[in-house]
């Protein structure tokens, strides 16, 4: 229905005007206090909303435990973390403002989503980001300040592909992944390695990234008389699918990747049984925990996305211990980095990426038991 | 500053979207949900000239409004058919059916992996590498469709799409082809959206299909409402208002671990508080 109404839009105008204006000095006036004192400012970028913060926060939370830390030990740093909303577009406009206003020496971020983004722009300014989940062939080659100390996206495929045709003699697979690059990613090197051994990728399908309905293209793979169905698909779908598959007889072998969680076999309950899948680890996570449950009273969802942040602030800080306070020169230090990590002991050895591999485990008796 | 010019940036390529968006939403009453595709697939056109073919990106941003032009002709005349609640809810299927295509068309646009790497423009010497001469070549974008929104809107043909929201059936009684006019308003909204898909994957140097998703549809038809349907000045403020209070809520010194969540809150209730007081929007002649 339409209606017409009276304009009387100066006063609301001039509340927008009046509100930019303060928010340009605010902006102006932070950079003449940040001259007067200068502590090391490390930027954080990570989804603290959208669909992807069910592991922001927990990250942030081991960026918070770093920080601490640092501070007990004497070091001058501050830490500016800002929400990308799960976004390209936010993950850019995070940066912009870390690099551009607040003028940190370095930023630490997650996964390859926010990384292809905002790739120029630290590029461009010259200032290090480093990438504490994700590790693939895109990052490794993203430009002089483009790191990571992640895990590596097609190793975890291309070892499940060789697990699956050398120990589980699968010959036939179906490969239903997920449209987002992470599933395409990891599903693309599991099917090339797998073709490469002499296996037969007899079915490739994709589903919507928060589909939870199956049970077709279940149907499908079963009629294609497969022995094996790799489904690299996101958290919160894998539970649905597997107990689609058990509820429809799918009696190939199931495997999957690392969005496979203790909360994931919980729901699927006894369909995850016998399920093999790759997986992030790390050596020790109980002391981390412990301190994540000194800091925030209880325990960490998930230890191992703690140490994400944790590690990423320790790494830029071990830099930084061998640089002037620039980002250039921390660039330069990141190359050099030796690091007891929580995950592995971290060593760049001059280069801008120290890779991780992903373990291989199978679901027995609701227990993760590693296989090789 | 260079964060200024950023955000100056975005509200250039958002001013554009909100302009084109208000033509066939505010003027013409065409509750049209898929505004986002034809960003979107201007966008891609831009990218995949520039980056597979290595065309000029103004060829590539003149190729972009062509191929746009021609999927909303044809879109626009399956549209014509429907009416309303039909309309909107056949135009979303538009975006839907434009999103699934930009994700799965893996060899044309590399589904969920984007399209990286897209160069800035240059063109007779001229570069527009730097943020700075980037936000004058968006703000000469922008002004040039303000004026011809404006153009469009003082002509007789604005006039017709204005009767045309007001009462279609008694301009039909006069003899004017409603269909016509609304399929031209609908075409013309597409290539200028286009012009801010170019802009966008051109500045950002990265797009993927989850930029041109329904939400995005959802967030232009929020703009021009919030700014005031059926103005130009309105569009414009709309898209002020939008990018920049998410940024300014950056600023505001909530705790860490609540910051994120606050922030979406604090903007949400100033969204509901703005359409209490204004439910017209900031300059709208009305509203829905």
């Amino acid at each position: 229905m339409i209606k017409h109404m009276k304009n009387s839009p100066k006063v609301w105008a001039w509340v927008v005007v009046v509100v930019v204006v303060a928010v340009a000095w605010a902006m102006f006036r932070d950079n003449s206090e940040v001259a007067q004192a200068k502590p090391l400012k490390i930027g954080v970028i990570l989804p603290l909303t959208g669909d992807f913060e069910f592991f922001g926060g927990e990250i942030a939370k081991g960026t918070q435990i770093a920080l601490e830390e640092a501070k007990a030990q004497g070091w001058d740093v501050q830490l500016i973390t800002e929400d990308d909303q799960s976004k390209p577009t936010g993950s850019v406009n995070a940066a912009n403002k870390l690099i551009h206003v607040d003028k940190v020496e370095a930023v630490v971020a997650a996964i390859h989503q926010q990384i292809q983004p905002m790739a120029p722009i630290f590029n461009q300014n010259k200032v290090p980001v480093l990438a504490t989940w994700d590790s693939n062939n895109y990052i490794k080659t993203a430009g002089d300040y483009i790191f990571t100390i992640g895990f590596s996206t097609e190793d975890a495929g291309e070892k499940m592909a060789t697990y699956a045709y050398e120990k589980l003699g699968l010959r036939r697979v179906a490969v239903i992944s997920a449209q987002d690059d992470w599933s395409e990613i990891i599903s693309t090197a599991y099917k090339n390695k797998f073709v490469s051994m002499g296996g037969q990728v007899v079915m490739d399908d994709k589903v919507q990234p928060n589909q939870k309905e199956f049970r077709t293209i279940i149907t499908k793979a079963k009629n294609s008389n497969v022995d094996g169905v790799y489904s690299p698909l996101l958290p919160t779908t894998i539970a649905p699918f597997l107990s689609q598959a058990q509820q429809l007889g799918l009696k190939a072998k199931l495997m999957t990747a690392d969005s496979f969680s203790m909360d994931e076999v919980e729901a699927a309950g006894s369909a995850s049984e016998g399920v093999y899948f790759s997986n992030l680890y790390a050596n020790d996570v109980r002391t981390l925990s412990g301190k994540y449950k000194s800091k925030f009273g209880s325990e960490p969802a998930d230890p191992i996305f703690v140490s994400f942040g944790y590690d990423g602030v320790r790494t830029i800080l071990e830099a930084a211990k061998k640089a002037q306070k620039d980002s250039v020169s921390i660039r330069d230090a990141l190359t050099q980095v030796e690091l007891q990590g929580t995950d592995a002991e971290i060593r760049m050895d001059g280069r801008q990426y120290f890779e991780k591999k992903e373990k291989l485990y199978k679901v027995q008796d609701s227990k993760f038991i590693e296989v090789r | 500053m260079e964060y200024l010019i950023h955000l100056a940036i975005l509200f250039c390529i958002y001013g554009i979207l909100s302009l084109s968006l208000n033509l066939v939403v505010g003027y013409t009453g065409l509750l049209s949900v898929t505004h986002a595709a034809f960003y979107g697939i201007g966008a891609y056109a831009t990218a995949i000239l520039l980056t597979a073919v290595g065309f000029n990106f103004f060829l590539a941003l003149l190729v972009g409004i062509v191929i746009t032009g021609i999927v909303a002709y044809i879109i626009g005349l399956i549209l014509s058919k429907f009416k309303e609640d039909y309309y909107v809810l056949c135009s979303l299927g538009f975006n839907v059916i434009m999103f699934g295509t930009m994700l799965n068309w893996q060899n044309l646009t590399r589904g969920p992996l984007g399209i990286p790497g897209i160069g800035k423009p240059e063109s007779f010497g001229i570069n527009f590498y730097s943020n700075i001469n980037f936000l004058i070549l968006s703000v000469v974008f922008l002004i040039f469709i303000y004026i011809l929104s404006r153009y469009i809107v003082n002509s007789s043909f604005g006039r017709a799409i204005k009767a045309i929201r007001e009462d279609e059936k008694a301009i039909q009684v006069f003899g004017y082809n409603t269909h016509y006019f609304k399929l031209i308003i609908f075409v013309i909204g597409a290539c200028m959206a286009s012009v801010a898909g170019s802009l966008f994957a051109s500045y950002i140097s990265y797009i993927d299909p989850t930029t041109f998703s329904i939400n995005e549809s959802i967030f232009l038809l929020a703009i021009i409402i919030l700014g005031g349907l059926a103005s130009l000045r309105g569009s414009l403020w709309g898209a002020l208002i939008l990018i920049l209070l998410p940024e300014l809520l950056r600023f505001v010194g909530f705790p860490t671990d609540i910051a994120a969540q606050m922030r979406q809150l604090v903007y949400g209730v100033l969204l509901v508080i703005l359409m209490i007081y204004r439910p017209q929007g900031l300059y709208g002649e009305y509203r829905l």
